[in-house]
């Protein structure tokens, strides 16, 4: 594969030299419309030298979009719209994604419908647990920790990340940053754990892409919710601190890989907000208390643990090997 | 004694495996499965025995009855192959995949005269026995309508983490069909021991995820002898989380009406009982009641102690195999009228 140019990585300024988020808000159920603003809000612009396309998807197991937890296919649709309308019609449009430890991803794209809807697009489906990779090593908690990173991800002419707006049970928040470490090559991602942070905030240094749209139209929290929203930017830092702000969290800075990634320098956390007011998305997100939620299972699954230990039980298939 | 074996150690086979230590005079003395993982998981747990083709476990095993818990598509196979080296079964739900392969096997079981019972725990849930206690002693009037819900999320894990899903699954041909045939069988195995008999007015069967197999069905059902009119929804397109339980049995008579709901405890309060009771059987050294911490799941070993209770005593199980093979026609008559709509992106 032929070494990737760098173009259009890198945060848009304003004049006043703040990174831009647009947000966006969908009325009446107009995806496309919504996207397209949210794009030219964050003031990214396609170049006349671009062939190749990996959009990077957020495919969580086997749910589907109404759940909040997998990106909407309508957005994928209007982003490819987008790159057609605003860039050489003869593009080359890949959708990856990569397997996880529990998810296939030729079934995800399966049974989530991705299959007809990239024929009909004319756009490739493509595994990046197939991919070629490189390795890349990043420090962790003293400990060198090899990454293989797919050459898709590395080498494609413009590189766009559709993640969804969630806060998952690991982190506090999945946005932009935490969807690449779905595009680690390797399935097993559950090794990486311990060192999530790290690995996330290592790997945005390593995968840059040019623009991140996310998905809010069912945002992720204690409940999903019909938040119909899209937010765009040129920059996955400043996309997640954003991000950060409307699930709730006042100090994106809390979140280590946010922190981390600040402190690499890796975007700008002096971000102009574009389009709609935070403050009222933050009051309508679903906001869960993932520590408090945390320990609520945890302390669960212990009780079931010493119980059954105690007295010859049995813990259900559903609660898997505790 | 009766000696258990156990072929096929996946998710319900490992349940079978954990509930048969629990039955009184049962003893595992072997097990089958083709995974090399399972079998140590197995060995670890006391079994000598492994051995990873079932052939082997019915044929040079000393065993007096075997759990099958394998593919649908390996029903057949392995139930006849059991039947005819005169060794009771007991076979997870469905009978088979279609119904000449059901027919092979309740016609070697006519022949052989071996035990043999297909697994329907939803029988065994207290709130659907309290309900059929209603309804039998005729204090809900004559049932004029009933509904039959159980929505869950068939092979999408329910877990807390995510589990790989075995790629069988997403061979038609090898599961032999989706939430009509998985969910279904229980809640027409249920309308059959409810009302002896049931007519199939219509059925929808549709997708929403694009499986080779359909993953919600409505069935619209009357019962010859009872008149009772029932709508069975069906469904594996929900990613409710255990302790939830989208199950319910509602009967709507002449008199009164009940509903499972109204029996089923607070999952939490019953955890605590329930536990606090078993830790006290186990203090006074009395057998503890596996599961019913989480009460659903308590269903799956009363189905079996009622198996072997029926080997022991030589009786016939509650779910004949006659029931069990009427199940399955009346799915493939479902299956065959009414083809599922097709995955529309």
């Amino acid at each position: 594969m032929k070494k990737r140019k760098r173009r259009y990585w890198g945060t848009i300024l304003t004049e006043t030299n703040r990174a831009v988020v647009s947000i966006q808000k969908c009325e009446n159920n107009d995806v496309k419309s919504a996207v397209f603003h949210a794009i030219k809000g964050s003031g990214f612009k396609i170049g006349t030298n671009i062939h190749t396309v990996a959009i990077k998807l957020n495919l969580c197991y086997y749910w589907d979009s109404s759940t909040g937890e997998t990106t909407d296919k309508r957005v994928v649709s209007a982003v490819i719209d987008y790159i057609r309308e605003y860039g050489d019609p003869g593009i080359k449009i890949k959708l990856v994604e990569a397997d996880a430890t529990s998810m296939k991803t030729r079934y995800s794209f399966k049974i989530l419908g991705y299959d007809g809807f990239a024929r009909g697009k004319n756009v490739e489906l493509f595994n990046l647990s197939d991919d070629e990779f490189q390795t890349f090593t990043i420090e962790a908690k003293g400990k060198k920790i090899p990454i293989p990173i797919p050459l898709t991800m590395l080498h494609s002419d413009l590189i766009v990340n559709i993640p969804k707006l969630k806060v998952p049970r690991r982190v506090p928040l999945t946005c932009a940053m935490k969807n690449l470490f779905g595009a680690i090559q390797n399935p097993i991602k559950a090794k990486y754990h311990p060192y999530l942070h790290e690995v996330i905030a290592n790997i945005n240094g390593i995968m840059k892409p040019d623009l991140v749209i996310v998905d809010g139209l069912v945002a992720l929290g204690k409940h999903p919710y019909k938040m119909n929203v899209i937010i765009a930017g040129t920059n996955s830092l400043s996309v997640d601190w954003v991000a950060a702000k409307i699930v709730g969290c006042r100090n994106p800075r809390k979140i280590g890989y946010i922190k981390l990634a600040e402190e690499k320098g890796f975007g700008d956390t002096d971000v102009k907000i574009v389009g709609e007011d935070i403050d009222r998305l933050t009051s309508i997100f679903p906001s869960i208390n993932i520590s408090w939620f945390n320990l609520k299972w945890k302390l669960q699954l212990k009780g079931i643990k010493f119980y059954t230990r105690i007295t010859g039980d049995i813990i259900p298939p559903v609660l898997g090997d505790l | 004694m009766v000696n258990v074996g156990i072929i096929g150690l996946g998710k319900m086979g490992k349940l079978h495996f954990q509930n048969c230590r629990h039955v009184d005079n049962i003893k595992i003395s072997a097990v089958a499965d083709a995974s090399g993982e399972n079998l140590s998981w197995a060995k670890k747990r006391g079994v000598d025995n492994c051995y990873p083709d079932y052939l082997d476990l019915i044929n040079k095993s000393d065993v007096d009855a075997v759990i099958i818990a394998l593919p649908h598509n390996l029903h057949v196979q392995s139930s006849i192959a059991a039947l005819e080296a005169g060794i009771h079964v007991f076979l997870e739900k469905p009978l088979a995949v279609n119904l000449e392969e059901g027919k092979r096997i309740i016609d070697v079981v006519k022949k052989t005269g071996q035990l043999f019972m297909v697994g329907c725990n939803c029988r065994f849930i207290d709130s659907v026995a309290t309900v059929k206690k209603l309804f039998d002693d005729g204090i809900l009037g004559d049932i004029e309508i009933a509904n039959f819900d159980n929505i869950g999320n068939g092979p999408f894990s329910p877990f807390l983490e995510p589990t790989p899903i075995p790629d069988w699954y997403f061979d038609a041909d090898k599961v032999g069909g989706g939430a009509l045939l998985d969910l279904g069988y229980h809640m027409m195995d249920l309308y059959l021991w409810f009302f002896q008999d049931m007519n199939l007015e219509f059925a929808c069967l549709s997708n929403r995820y694009n499986l080779p197999y359909e993953d919600s069905a409505v069935l619209i059902v009357k019962s010859p002898h009872t008149k009772t009119k029932g709508i069975i929804n069906l469904g594996w397109f929900s990613r409710t989380l255990f302790p939830k339980f989208d199950f319910r049995v509602i009967l709507h008579g002449t008199v009164d009406f009940a509903s499972t709901d109204a029996y089923t405890p607070n999952v939490y309060w019953n955890a605590l009982s329930e536990g606090t009771q078993n830790i006290f059987r186990r203090l006074i050294h009395k057998k503890i009641k596996p599961l019913s911490y989480t009460y659903y799941y308590h269903s799956y070993y009363k189905e079996l102690e009622h198996f072997f209770d029926c080997i022991a005593a030589s009786q016939k199980p509650i779910i004949s195999p006659e029931q069990s093979y009427r199940t399955l026609e009346l799915i493939q008559e479902a299956y065959t009228k009414y083809p599922r709509c097709e995955y529309n992106t």
